[in-house]
């Protein structure tokens, strides 16, 4: 293949991309979400082991865990080269940059312009919801996003030529067995075959065929992997088992002004009338393969069935791409008029706004995410604990920085984030809350005691959530303050339970 | 069409014949190896009443031994089912092999009747075959209850009526009306859908219908009323999903990959017949299956039914991409193992174990009283400790079902010994049984919770058996 100039300007744009992520990942060691460091736990255990960990003797106590491992098998295969945090970073980063590589072609397949699918690559670099999200974290999305285009990308492929049908079958494999996300493409494709019928527009039957194979496929992956945790929970398991109190924030009401500074200004309006325009007047059937799959993610947000944040990534891309076809319109109308002079002019315009809409805010969030990275005197007490506190021990914390305690602590904790196997969730939260707001020491110990706790980590971000400086009964003989800090304070438990 | 394999009838019937044979022997050698018990709790009522009944014949003091609900006035009732298994010597052959054979009848009837209605000989194979691993269908056919003999008689109803062998086909419903009156509304449903399928006959389905109804009605005012009414509880306290998909969760339910493939059977039909409207009535017995056991085991058998037509296309039909077709034909095949396989690995440990078999037992010789578990262990606490259980699965239809829930829930999570001690009082409560499913999940998922956390410190509380993860723990009351 002979290299042009197109492939130099998509390279400039992927380093740029990769440069500015990793710029602002390398700012610090540590990752800005409680999540990545069950992440890390995971990829620490393969290299150590080469199994991820089933059992976890720290989470909630000790619990088994369920999830699809291949996520974590990726990362340890980048880990094992350097055991440094920078080295995931590195990775994880090149990962979610390859978005821009999968948008390019995308747009050069639908607008069949490389200056436009230049400039779409460009912008799906800097999405600002996807940008903060995985900028210093190790989070799935990093993969799945960018797998989700690839294979968009091969099934507008398998609609011209049958020959790209291995391509697409591997990525669909890559991406059903990464992760439960990939309903979004499944349903996708489901929608973008109801689109096409509806519009009359023939299709070739091999989408049909994908379509059937896909959801085969992600039943019988998911209904394997997730056999026990779909018995223990039945039907709740589609909503992970997230406590009542939470749910209202993973899966918060859609507000649009957020929305639209999360996705981009221009992507939002431009690409929302993209999809306006062939959904009434234009037809396109690669359009309706993204089309079809934002469909799919607004049912999936509609019913809560994917977090809020989940989604603005994924609508966030697919408006990108969207928005590729808007420009190829609007080019094409600005040549037929008086005004094709200044296309130039209205395509540097265009840049500007990109800059100021997308880069600039991606910028502010990624740096907003670097600052929450734990506390230096939160860092400090999980060594202290890790030093003087057994690994049988339970330490109650917030549920948000229960996998950076195991991980930093190596102690059990009563909370996380993952709340799968977990029984009477909404009681399991509820009782960690009373213990930091109660002001009676006996409710205290109750609730203690029926969690086997041992000591209590009052930190920052505990004070900040609960609105308190100490706890009420730090008084009571049955509490000893044994770690002190000017924010953070560890007490142990004294008195043992007796019946009432 | 092209076909690519067209077996014969007889070569069909002898595949479908291996096929039942080596799920049920997997199941039964497995249970056997790791139980060797009979498979569900409902057996064990059976088998309690059949010993009763042949022991003292009907009369209600010997009946109701170690039976709460009847001692506190619930009226027996007659059950052909009971009265059969007390004839015989050795009950627990019987109870197994008896299940079995009408499970290999209920099959060939399937498989004839629906060769009769015209379906292809491919089709029917098929149909057959994802009944056989369909969970409902092994569930039914691997337990003593009153289902196995329910669909038994209703298929041979089916397959007599479409043979037009229809007096004869009436008397084979004549049993079901003294093991289960409320399954002749299922025979009147069965009737509705041939008349709809058909369009004829229809006053004379009509007149059958409304003699079935009319007679059962007339059993039921005679004899039972106002007992099996059912109460609040059977109305609420379900979740639809966890009801209808085995992979859910259910004991009874569809398996997720039978309803997938029924409902892409659906959309072939709706290209191809002219009768597709008429299948959209599944939607009515789908509501029904929510609630009722034995529609929904029919329902499974139209499951199947639908399935194959989605099998059948996928499997003839020519694809754009061959590779895709080899995939999607292997990944419904492990997809239906798996899923029964699944379920069958549930049958196999399911309770009674043969650790909860042994602690019943030696509770058995322990002073008389009442005991407390989960109501789904009730039966085999009546059969296996010959004492009376709190509560069991009649729950459904007790008049103070209720409130004996709600005093087992409280009693399950109180932390509080006088609200728990009160309550037992209340029950006469003696014993406590205590099994590791009730430890896992089914109650508790920690070993300080409620009752548990009570066990463990009071002193009201003593524990006589503790092996094998099964407890017991003895009442101590002010008596004692």
């Amino acid at each position: 293949m002979r290299i042009k100039g197109y492939h130099l300007w998509l390279l400039a744009i992927f380093l740029v991309v990769f440069a500015s992520r990793m710029y602002i990942s390398s700012q610090t060691d540590l990752f800005s979400d409680d999540n990545s460091y069950f992440t890390l736990r995971q990829v620490e255990h393969i290299v150590d082991t080469g199994k991820p960990l089933i059992y976890d003797d720290l989470s909630y106590g000790g619990r088994t865990l369920i999830f699809s491992p291949f996520y974590f098998y990726l990362l340890s295969a980048a880990y094992i080269i350097n055991h440094k945090i920078i080295m995931l970073k590195i990775f994880v980063n090149l990962l979610a940059t390859l978005l821009v590589l999968a948008s390019f072609l995308i747009a050069d397949e639908v607008t069949k312009s490389k200056k436009i699918a230049l400039v779409t690559a460009f912008l799906s670099g800097f999405i600002p919801v996807y940008f903060q999200e995985t900028v210093n974290s190790l989070s799935i999305y990093s993969l799945i996003v960018p797998l989700t285009f690839f294979s968009i990308y091969y099934l507008m492929m398998l609609n011209k030529d049958k020959k790209y049908s291995t391509h697409f079958l591997v990525l669909l494999t890559f991406l059903i067995i990464s992760s439960p996300t990939s309903i979004i493409f499944v349903l996708g494709i489901l929608f973008f075959i109801i689109l096409a019928k509806l519009e009359k527009i023939e299709l070739n039957k091999a989408n049909i065929e994908i379509l059937i194979v896909s959801i085969f496929f992600y039943l019988w992956l998911n209904f394997i992997l997730f056999k026990k945790a779909i018995l223990f929970h039945g039907p709740s398991i589609i909503w992970q088992n997230i406590p009542k109190i939470y749910l209202t924030q993973y899966f918060s009401e859609i507000n649009i002004l957020q929305s639209v500074y999360l996705i981009g200004v221009l992507p939002f309006v431009l690409g929302i009338y993209s999809a306006y325009i062939y959904v009434t007047r234009q037809n396109s059937l690669q359009i309706y393969i993204i089309i079809g799959a934002s469909s799919s993610l607004f049912l999936l947000l509609w019913f809560k069935l994917i977090p809020f944040k989940t989604g603005l990534i994924f609508l966030g891309a697919f408006l990108v791409i969207l928005l590729s076809q808007y420009l190829k319109l609007f080019f094409d109308y600005i040549l037929q008029t008086k005004f094709s002079k200044f296309s130039a002019f209205a395509f540097i315009l265009f840049i500007i706004m990109i800059l100021l809409s997308s880069v600039l805010p991606s910028v502010v969030l990624g740096y907003q995410k670097i600052s929450n990275i734990p506390e230096k005197e939160t860092l400090d007490a999980y060594s202290w604990i890790s030093k003087n506190i057994n690994s049988t021990n339970t330490v109650l914390a917030l549920q948000d920085e229960g996998h950076a305690l195991s991980y930093f602590g190596n102690v059990k904790t009563v909370a996380d984030d993952n709340f799968i196997f977990v029984k009477n969730i909404d009681q399991h939260i509820y009782d960690v809350d009373r213990i930091y707001l109660t002001r009676f020491s006996d409710e205290s110990l109750e609730i203690i005691h029926k969690y086997y706790i041992d000591y209590i980590l009052i930190d920052k971000k505990v004070k900040l959530k609960y609105n308190l400086t100490d706890v009420f009964y730090s008084t009571d003989e049955c509490f000893s303050l044994v770690y002190h800090t000017k924010d953070v304070k560890i007490y142990k438990i004294l008195c043992e339970e007796e019946a009432i | 069409m092209k076909k690519i394999f067209e077996l014969n009838k007889k070569a069909s019937i002898a595949i479908l014949l291996m096929i039942f044979l080596v799920t049920f022997s997997f199941l039964g050698v497995a249970r056997y190896q790791k139980n060797s018990a009979l498979i569900g709790d409902e057996s064990y009522y059976h088998l309690r009443l059949s010993e009763n009944i042949e022991k003292n014949g009907f009369e209600k003091n010997g009946l109701s031994d170690n039976d709460l609900s009847l001692i506190l006035g619930q009226k027996y009732y007659f059950n052909l089912i009971d009265f059969v298994l007390s004839l015989v010597k050795h009950k627990i052959i019987f109870m197994i092999t008896i299940p079995l054979l009408l499970g290999l009848a209920s099959l060939i009837f399937f498989y004839l009747a629906l060769s009769r209605i015209g379906i292809e000989n491919n089709q029917v194979f098929f149909s057959s075959i994802l009944l056989i691993l369909s969970p409902p269908f092994i569930y039914i056919f691997s337990s003593y209850t009153v289902y196995p003999f329910l669909v038994f008689f209703n298929i041979l109803f089916l397959f007599l009526y479409l043979n037009n062998m229809k007096k004869l086909s009436f008397l084979a419903i004549i049993p079901t009306l003294f093991i289960s009156l409320p399954s002749v509304f299922l025979t009147s449903l069965i009737l509705f859908f041939i008349y709809i399928f058909n369009k004829k006959d229809k006053r004379e389905i009509l007149i059958s219908s409304s003699l079935l109804i009319l007679t059962s009605l007339i059993i039921y005012f005679t004899f039972y009323f106002p007992n099996f009414i059912p109460n609040k509880l059977f109305f609420f306290h379900r979740n639809i999903f966890s009801r209808i998909i085995s992979d859910l969760g259910a004991s009874i339910g569809i398996s997720i990959f039978h309803l997938v493939l029924a409902f892409i059977g659906l959309l072939v039909i709706k290209t191809k017949e002219k009768r597709f409207p008429n299948y959209l009535i599944l939607l009515f017995a789908l509501i029904l299956s929510i609630f009722f056991n034995l529609i929904m085991i029919f329902f499974n058998f139209f499951v199947c039914f639908l399935a194959s037509y989605s099998l059948s296309e996928i499997y003839h039909k020519k694809w754009e991409i061959d590779v895709l077709k080899n995939i999607t034909l292997i990944l419904i095949i492990y997809g239906l193992l798996f899923s029964s396989f699944s379920f069958q690995t549930r049958l196999i440990s399911s309770s009674p174990t043969i650790e909860e078999i042994n602690a019943l037992a030696f509770l058995k010789d322990n002073p008389s009283g009442v005991v407390f578990s989960h109501f789904s262990n009730g039966y085999q606490i009546e059969y296996f400790s010959e004492k009376s259980a709190m509560i069991d699965q009649r729950i459904y239809t007790l008049n103070n079902g209720k409130e004996l829930l709600n005093d087992s829930n409280t009693i399950f999570f109180s932390r509080n010994i006088q609200t728990t001690k009160k309550l037992l009082e209340k029950n006469n409560i003696s014993y406590i049984f205590i099994n590791k499913e009730m430890k896992d999940g089914l109650i508790w998922d920690k070993r300080n919770q409620g009752l548990l956390f009570l066990l463990d410190k009071s002193t009201d509380f003593k524990n006589i058996y503790d092996k094998d993860e099964v407890e017991i723990w003895q009442v101590l009351s002010s008596k004692n």
